[in-house]
């Protein structure tokens, strides 16, 4: 039978601590030194959910500066009732919505009048890279490649909660405080998409295997 | 807790999120249906360990600090360039002083002569 897992953290820290409170303070200061520092340490976060949200390399990277020149602007408005992270998230997740919503009105706007792919360019996007080689690493890059199809194949509403939970590891409590959504309502969201995002996997190995 | 109630807390079940009692049940339904046992492996490969978080291997400062540059008018994360062209203004007066001197030191040569 097998073992079930240990519970996830839940219990969210809400209080900064003494370095943080110094580095808020100092950001609100415009110190450049503190700023770089900043960006540094949370780059690799805040690049990792635009790029597993928008699917592109480049306009997660565009997006990402972004994010961090708000935050430059905007440090001021950090009340600090929640965590430094989990504030950042939140720019982050809403700059990320504004610009979905901008390629898609884009994306819209140059496909008019083209017949619609539909669902079939997805499977053959999990498919993408696909060789015959038994190489581990070959494998894992089709993996990768699969779940990212699988995500980008969920709407972005969906999509967000499964890369903050996901990829990101947060707890529910800070992924309540990112969207603003209640606890049942992510609970409900997160369970469809990962429905969801299994039963597409699942479609695609099945596609694979013919 | 029959299969479709165990199917209904996978979630659940991979989150940790069950309690003892709900837990005892949950294992005993996936010792008794081998289906609902393979199934519930697959959801727990798939989101029980957290994915992978790869290394993403960006560098986003010299980019941010560029921007910022720019839109701040040099004011931030300000290079000899930005020096330089904030510097400009200070260079006009001291060549319309320098202009105004020789202007004036003319007009007295004129006035001798």
């Amino acid at each position: 039978m097998p073992r079930l897992p240990a519970a996830r953290p839940n219990a969210v820290r809400t209080m900064l601590d003494a370095e943080e409170r110094e580095l808020v303070h100092r950001l609100k200061l415009r110190d450049e030194a503190a700023f770089s520092a900043f960006v540094l340490r949370y780059q690799e976060r805040v690049f990792r959910l635009l790029l597993r949200m928008l699917g592109d390399r480049a306009e997660a990277e565009d997006l990402a500066q972004e994010v961090f020149i708000s935050i430059f602007k905007a440090i001021d408005g950090f009340r600090g009732d929640s965590q430094l992270s989990t504030w950042v998230y939140r720019v982050a997740a809403n700059h990320c919505r504004n610009r979905i919503k901008y390629l898609t009105r884009r994306r819209r706007q140059l496909t008019e009048g083209y017949d619609e792919q539909g669902d079939d360019h997805l499977v053959s996007a999990a498919h993408h890279g696909r060789t015959d080689a038994p190489d581990q690493l070959i494998e894992a890059k089709q993996t990768e490649s699969l779940l990212q199809a699988g995500l980008l194949s969920l709407d972005d509403e969906q999509r967000e909660l499964i890369v903050l939970r996901e990829v990101e590891h947060l707890s529910y409590e800070e992924i309540m405080a990112i969207t603003g959504l209640p606890e049942g309502t992510v609970k409900s969201r997160l369970f469809r998409a990962r429905a969801g995002l299994r039963e597409y996997i699942e479609r695609a190995e099945r596609g694979r295997k013919r | 807790m029959n299969s479709a109630e165990a199917r209904r807390v996978f979630d659940a079940a991979v989150d940790g999120e069950l309690d003892d009692e709900a837990r005892g049940a949950f294992e005993q339904a996936l010792a008794s249906d081998t289906e609902l046992a393979a199934e519930f492996e697959r959801h727990r490969s798939l989101f029980g360990k957290g994915w992978e978080r790869e290394d993403v291997n960006v560098d986003l400062l010299a980019g941010v600090q560029h921007k910022l540059r720019a839109r701040s008018g040099g004011r931030f994360y300000r290079d000899r360039f930005a020096e330089r062209s904030h510097l400009r203004g200070l260079n006009v007066m001291v060549l319309l002083s320098a202009a105004f001197l020789i202007a004036v030191a003319l007009w007295f040569a004129y006035q001798l002569l």
